[in-house]
C-alpha cells in the first residue's frame, strides 16, 4: 500500500499487506498518532493537506529504502484532511528478513516523510489559536 | 515583460492571502524578491517564504540556482512552506 487519502488508517489493513512473505522475519511497524499537546500547548486537532506531488515523492522515499535495505514488504500511508486527537496519520510498515534491518528501514521512511514529502499541518489550539507546523521556523 | 504565475500552499497561502498572483519579473529571486515587497505588511509572509521550496513548473530548484535561474514566459512558480508530515 502507498498512497494519501481522507479516509481513516486502519493498521490491520497496513499490517495485512507486508505480512504474507515467506522469508520476512520481522515486520516493523510505525503508526503517527495525532497528540493533545505541542510544546505545551494544549492541541484540540489537525488539519492536514498536501501538494499533488505528495505521493511520488512518498514512492521516492519508499524506493530508497528499498535500494538501502533487504525489503521484502513496504507500505507507506499517510492521511490528510481533519484529525482529532488519537486518530492515526501516518502509518508505515516493512518486512525484512531480520528485525534489525525492518526497523531500521521503518526508521528511515517515517524520517524522510517528516524531511521530504509535501504535506503541511494545520495545528488547532484550544485557546482558539492555530498555527502551520514548522512554517516559520 | 516576462509575466510569470507564482502560487502558493498552505502557510504561504495564508499569509499571502491569494492562492496565487501573476508577476512580471525575469528570475526567481527576482520574483520572490516582488511577492516580499507585495506581503510586506504581513511579516509571517517573509519568515514563511525564508523557510519555503520552490517548484519551477513542477521541477525543484535548489537554493542556489534561484539567482540565476531565468523563468520562461508563463513559467509557474510554486511556494511550498516547511513540511510537517507524520
Amino acid at each position: 500500500m502507498l498512497g494519501v487519502g481522507e479516509a481513516p488508517l486502519s493498521v490491520a489493513d497496513v499490517y495485512s499487506s507486508v505480512c504474507d512473505m515467506p522469508s520476512a522475519g520481522g515486520i516493523a511497524l510505525f503508526a503517527g498518532v495525532v497528540r493533545d499537546e505541542d510544546e505545551g500547548r494544549a492541541v484540540t486537532d489537525l488539519g492536514y493537506s498536501a501538494h499533488p506531488s505528495v505521493e511520488v515523492c512518498l514512492r521516492e522515499v519508499v524506493d530508497k529504502a528499498i535500494a538501502g535495505y533487504p525489503v521484502q514488504a513496504v507500505s507507506a500511508v499517510h492521511r490528510v484532511g481533519d484529525l482529532k486527537i488519537g486518530d492515526i496519520a501516518v502509518i508505515v510498515a516493512v518486512a525484512c528478513p531480520r528485525r534489525g534491518d525492518a526497523f531500521d528501514a521503518c526508521r528511515q521512511i517515517i524520517d524522510q516523510i517528516k524531511d521530504t514529502v509535501p504535506v503541511w499541518k494545520h495545528q488547532r489550539f484550544a485557546d482558539g489559536t492555530a498555527e502551520w507546523v514548522g512554517a516559520e521556523g | 515583460m516576462t509575466m510569470v504565475t507564482i502560487r502558493y500552499w498552505a502557510a504561504a497561502k495564508e499569509a499571502a492571502g491569494v492562492a496565487e498572483e501573476s508577476l512580471d519579473t525575469r528570475t526567481l529571486s527576482g520574483a520572490l524578491d516582488e511577492a516580499r515587497r507585495q506581503h510586506s505588511k504581513d511579516p509571517r509572509f517573509a519568515a514563511v517564504l525564508a523557510r519555503s521550496s520552490f517548484l519551477v513548473d513542477g521541477t525543484h530548484v535548489s537554493a542556489w540556482a534561484a539567482a540565476t535561474l531565468t523563468l520562461p514566459q508563463g513559467a509557474v512558480i510554486e511556494v511550498l512552506p516547511a513540511f510537517a508530515g507524520g
